[in-house]
């Protein structure tokens, strides 16, 4: 057990660091952080290797935290970690390339604790997750790469980094190595091959703007922020959307497409993200902000059908290794620190009975199985083969509701009652009613 | 050389290999270094990212016939979101500014079709470091 707080680890310090542990985590991000944490503050002596100078240095997201599953890990985090706007309004845009549809939510509720969604910086939020899991007795090793695992017959017994004499073993190694799972294959747990399908690239760009200007052109009050989703032609009528997130200076947008139907069409993301930019109402919004920093991240998009075998012997997987995201709800962040905690609860559970065999750490997959983070993978299961296979909601159904639009707010010599003939007439020259009905059917088929 | 990297900079090409092994450390921009550089819409944005240069390329290409003879779209060049990937017309190969780098895995996930790249992460602490993420 580890009773001395104060062996607390520092970044680079794993040549002082013991080399056997009680649990070894692979990966300092929300799900390696969480599982971190809570082992730590449980008195496990517990190390988390990451690659990344720190936690937070490689990784990469939109930019949309959500507030009650991070504080089921990190209690009232929002009076300390470096958040940048608190979300009071979620836009739903469908967008072509010259007009758009508006859906928007905002809610003085969400202004209230405990607060629903905040704007991050990854790069500086899992520093904070980070040092945090430190502050409660990890060892944070940071500047090292988990190359292999070492075994003992079947089990897992522990990670061999890159470091020299970097062998470091443990009870329990939970792999949080994100969503290129080396480590994962590894283990022989991997169920979908690494290919495509099962992946969406996305890129993005920070936009420095001053902080008054983007709460004039977001019409937001001061400290709020917003989160815009869109979806149209602006992802060149390929499977994805693009999105917009509001930080305290700066704006985050970028794509997410799916990676087949970018090589299929043989198209570049940043491609894409330099046509969305130009597209009018979007670029009224960044206009004269000048760009920060470019990034680009895969995401798990294979869903339940590709989740891996989640525990072995020795071993447990979390968060986008495990492949846990809804691609419909853009969610990952969340699930990733719920399925670290209940990684680390597992672990607690199975130090009581002193074993780490499958048998006792399947108990992890239990939990996962009565929570949202199953409960909603398993939901949307068919939801990326049916997007994938309806690039029509992508392209042409936004393309005709804003004609459809255009058309009924255009006012000419046209008769009402001409109108709404011409309106039906547009529509089912795109839209034949089979089509509409197959459309709605496999809609419903797959998504509830 | 493709027309597209005629225009990447005004920089010597260094012909896609290090002469001079650089110091290790961290460099806000390879175009300084002279690395063939990807075209400009990504050299520009590649010029905000902060990188920890190695001096070993952690991107390797298993069997340079497949891009030769069975790729004839040269899919990397386009998948790649950092534009790592070059098809040197010339020497019917293709280069790779492992510099440059943004480790998203594109190339490992189906961004080679003929799952012809071989990706590692790089060394610990060396590689792409995100300041915002």
């Amino acid at each position: 057990m580890n009773k001395g707080k104060k062996e607390t680890g520092t970044a680079g310090a794993a040549g002082a660091a013991p080399a056997r542990f009680d649990a070894i985590v692979v990966g300092g991000g929300p799900a390696g952080l969480a599982t971190t944490f809570t082992l730590a503050r449980a008195g496990v002596k517990v190390a988390c290797l990451e690659r990344g100078n720190w936690s937070g240095s490689k990784n990469m997201m939109g930019g949309v935290i959500y507030s009650h599953p991070t504080a089921a890990v990190f209690p009232e985090f929002w009076r300390e970690a470096p958040l940048e706007r608190l979300v009071t309004r979620r836009d739903m845009w469908f967008a072509t390339t010259d007009s758009t549809i508006k859906a928007s939510f905002e809610s003085t509720d969400f202004g209230q604790e405990p607060y629903n969604s905040f704007t991050v910086y990854r790069a500086r939020f899992d520093k904070w997750l980070a040092a945090q899991a430190a502050a409660a007795g990890a060892w944070m090793i940071t500047e090292t790469l988990a190359e292999d695992l070492l075994r003992d017959g079947r089990r897992v017994a522990g990670v061999r980094s890159g470091r020299p004499q970097g062998d470091l073993e443990a009870d329990v190694v939970i792999i949080a190595e994100g969503v290129n799972p080396f480590l994962t294959e590894k283990a022989g747990l991997a169920s979908c091959p690494p290919q495509a399908p099962n992946v969406a690239l996305a890129v993005k760009e920070v936009l420095a703007l001053p902080t008054e200007k983007i709460e004039d052109r977001f019409d937001l009050e001061p400290g709020a922020g917003a989160a815009i989703e869109i979806i149209g032609e602006i992802t060149g009528g390929l499977p994805g959307t693009g999105f917009i997130y509001t930080n305290r200076d700066t704006i985050s947008i970028g794509v997410g497409v799916l990676l087949n139907s970018l090589v299929d069409n043989v198209t570049e993301a940043y491609t894409i993200l330099d046509k969305f930019k130009q597209q009018p109402q979007l670029r009224r919004l960044i206009q004269g902000a000048s760009p920060r920093e470019y990034s680009a991240h895969l995401i798990p998009e294979g869903g339940y059908r590709c989740m891996p075998q989640l525990y072995g012997d020795g071993v447990l997987v979390a968060g986008d290794a495990a492949g846990m995201v809804n691609p419909i709800n853009s969610e990952g962040a969340n699930l990733a620190l719920l399925s670290g905690q209940m990684a680390a609860e597992t672990v607690l559970a199975c130090r009581r009975e002193g074993c780490f065999d499958r048998h006792a750490l399947a108990l992890y997959q239990q939990k996962l199985e009565k929570s949202i983070v199953i409960k909603d993978l398993k939901k949307y299961e068919n939801a990326t083969p049916f997007l994938a296979s309806h690039p029509q909601l992508f392209g042409l159904y936004p393309e005709l509701m804003a004609a459809l639009a255009r058309e009924f707010l255009t006012v000419d010599s046209l008769s009402k009652a001409n109108k709404e003939k011409l309106l039906l007439r547009l529509f089912h020259s795109q839209v034949p009613t089979r089509r509409l009905l197959k459309d709605l059917y496999d809609a419903w088929r797959s998504l509830t | 050389m493709s027309s597209k990297r005629d225009l990447a900079t005004n920089i010597e090409p260094a012909g896609g290999r290090i002469k001079q092994a650089p110091a290790e450390g961290v460099l806000p921009n390879p175009a300084e270094l002279g690395f063939p550089q990807p075209a400009p819409a990504v050299a520009n944005k590649l010029a905000l990212v902060k990188f920890n240069l190695d001096s070993r390329s952690h991107l390797s290409i298993k069997d340079a016939e497949v891009c030769r003879r069975r790729c004839h779209q040269k899919y990397c060049t386009h998948s790649c979101p950092a534009q790592v990937y070059h098809w040197e017309g010339e020497e019917k190969k293709i280069s790779i500014s492992y510099e440059g780098c943004l480790e998203c895995g594109t190339c490992r996930s189906g961004g080679c079709p003929y799952d012809n790249i071989e990706m590692r992460y790089p060394r610990g602490g060396y590689g792409v470091q995100y300041r915002f993420g």
